[in-house]
């Protein structure tokens, strides 16, 4: 099982798209911070001053909101899920292991690093952006997290669940990557992202949403206990998600014949 | 040690893909598995690689069915379906790979294996600028990184030149002079007739043929008269070789042919047509049309 699991995360880190996802990932929050510092108006900030952690939450949220890191996540787990499957590369490494369903945990456990690695890089280059651009000016102060109690609580449960949505975003891709051929689980995958977004608008659902929880908007009202409460519900309702694909997924690949 | 299929069958939807087939094959044997496409070829060796798993049926290797040891597949046997690989990495990457999924050590260095399959000057060129002919090869050089009692490889000679199709043959007999069963699937007759010691032959499902090369090679007299044959007994009388089917004659021994001829003669039968058929002849109708 070790093997496969680090026979995948070569194979993974290896893609060239894998690679360049990770560099767009590291470059962007510093680049943006720039231009910030610059007064370009590429983001309405308004009169906010962001501690570091503050920018970071508000970098994840803007590449969220535009797609990019639902949309990157959904482009990898369909080639190292469905393509591979389609292209008889899984054919070829099941044929070597003791049993199938290693190499689906193995896929997943590699997906979960590329997503922690890009976020890692995400907040890495938000707050080496902040420190180089933002701190000390007119739009960043010198504070890391928060001076403030529960804007400090509400910072850790944002990107928390931005982190925990990620996970359970790779989990979903790959699930669904399992169904169809290659540029069919591409088109699903891009059709459930921008589902979730609009799901999240409905008020009735909005608590049982990824995508509300993730950005952490929902949190803004409460504060105190209740808005730990609040914080922990979302990241249990995220986890509970992630557990349930992951365990859909393994007991269908573990079922499917591995051609196509 | 024996690889054994047992009353395989195989659908897809309305269609019966494989109908109850039994075989087996054993050590050192190279067995040619021919069939026009469609014939249920390649399906075949799906579920012989567990890839396929909704069959019924069973496959197993000593008697232990690999659906429940799959762990004795990837011990015993090696597969090449089609070559696929990591087209962004270079064939050693993607040896090495293969390589870190094995429990033990490979039995040769990866270079050793790339000069067996001669790809060494290629060794760190990505898969993706491969010819197809060179994926087959490096496909072949998989097969190495283990040591395998069972090889089942699907079209090895598919979209290879003669010195690729030559190379891939002779791999084939030394595997089978270290003993390894070879079972490989082709269109082509002369690669069976090359290096095969046995062949069987696939048609809609069903195998139309299971025997030795000499044996598919042997000549068989075929007589055909101008009427419907009503003295059968008379025939058969003649030699055990001997079998009458309404107007047509046919044997194998060459003794008794004078005396069918007589017989013939005798009574008052006009003779439309004399010929010989082998085996040989049949499976090349059932490659050519499937046996229409």
């Amino acid at each position: 099982m070790l093997k496969s699991i680090s026979t995948q995360i070569k194979k993974v880190f290896c893609r060239s798209d894998v690679k360049t996802s990770i560099a767009v990932f590291a470059l962007i929050p510093v680049a943006i911070a720039f231009l910030i510092s610059i007064e370009s108006g590429i983001i309405q900030i308004g009169d906010s001053v962001f501690s570091a952690m503050g920018y970071a939450s508000v970098i994840i949220g803007l590449l969220k909101s535009l797609f990019l890191i639902g949309g990157i996540i959904a482009l990898i787990s369909t080639a190292v899920i469905s393509k591979e499957i389609d292209s008889g590369l899984d054919c070829s490494y099941f044929t070597r292991m003791k049993k199938q369903e290693y190499l689906y945990v193995s896929k997943n456990i590699s997906m979960l690093c590329f997503v922690t690695l890009i976020f890692a890089f995400l907040l890495i280059s938000s707050i080496v952006g902040w420190g180089i651009f933002l701190k000390d000016t007119e739009f960043g102060n010198s504070v890391f997290l928060s001076s403030d109690k529960d804007e400090a609580i509400l910072l850790i449960f944002s990107i928390l669940s931005a982190y925990l949505e990620m996970i359970m975003m790779s989990e979903l891709f790959c699930f669904v990557s399992l169904l169809f051929k290659y540029s069919k689980a591409i088109i699903a995958n891009l059709v459930i992202i921008v589902a979730i977004k609009l799901l999240s608008n409905i008020e009735a659902l909005q608590r049982w949403v990824p995508s509300y929880i993730g950005d952490g908007t929902g949190l803004f009202e409460y504060s105190g206990n209740e808005l730990i409460s609040r914080g922990f519900e979302g990241i249990s309702v995220l986890l509970v998600y992630t557990i349930l694909f992951a365990i859909i997924g393994l007991i269908t690949y573990r079922k499917m014949d591995l051609v196509r | 040690m024996e690889l054994r299929v047992e009353q395989l069958s195989k659908s897809y939807k309305n269609c019966k893909a494989i109908n109850n087939i039994s075989f087996s094959i054993h050590s050192g044997e190279v067995v040619g598995l021919l069939g026009h496409n469609g014939a249920g070829k390649s399906t075949l060796i799906k579920c012989m690689m567990n890839a396929i798993k909704s069959y019924s049926g069973c496959i197993t290797i000593d008697g232990k069915n690999i659906q429940r040891h799959q762990e004795l597949l990837a011990k015993e046997c090696s597969f090449l379906l089609e070559p696929s690989f990591c087209d962004y990495m270079s064939a050693q990457k993607n040896l090495e790979l293969l390589h870190n999924l094995l429990p033990d050590k490979a039995a040769r260095s990866i270079e050793e294996i790339l000069s067996i399959v001669s790809l060494r000057k290629s060794a760190t060129k990505k898969v993706g600028e491969f010819s197809f002919g060179m994926k087959q090869r490096l496909g072949l050089a998989q097969i190495f990184l283990t040591e395998p009692h069972f090889v089942v490889l699907d079209e090895p000679t598919v979209g290879l030149d003669p010195l690729g199709i030559e190379i891939i043959k002779n791999i084939i007999l030394e595997l089978s002079n270290a003993g390894i069963a070879v079972l490989f699937s082709s269109h082509q007759i002369s690669d069976v007739f090359d290096i095969c010691t046995r062949a069987i032959v696939m048609n809609e499902g069903e195998i139309v043929f299971d025997d030795n090369i000499a044996n598919l090679l042997k000549k068989t007299y075929v007589i055909i008269v101008n009427r419907s044959i009503v003295e059968k007994q008379q025939f058969h009388q003649l030699g055990e070789d001997v079998k009458v089917e309404n107007e047509t004659i046919y044997t194998d021994d060459t003794s008794v042919l004078s005396k069918i001829m007589d017989l013939v003669t005798k009574n008052n039968y006009e003779i439309v047509d004399i010929r010989t058929e082998n085996n040989y002849d049949i499976l090349r109708k059932y490659l050519m049309t499937g046996g229409k």
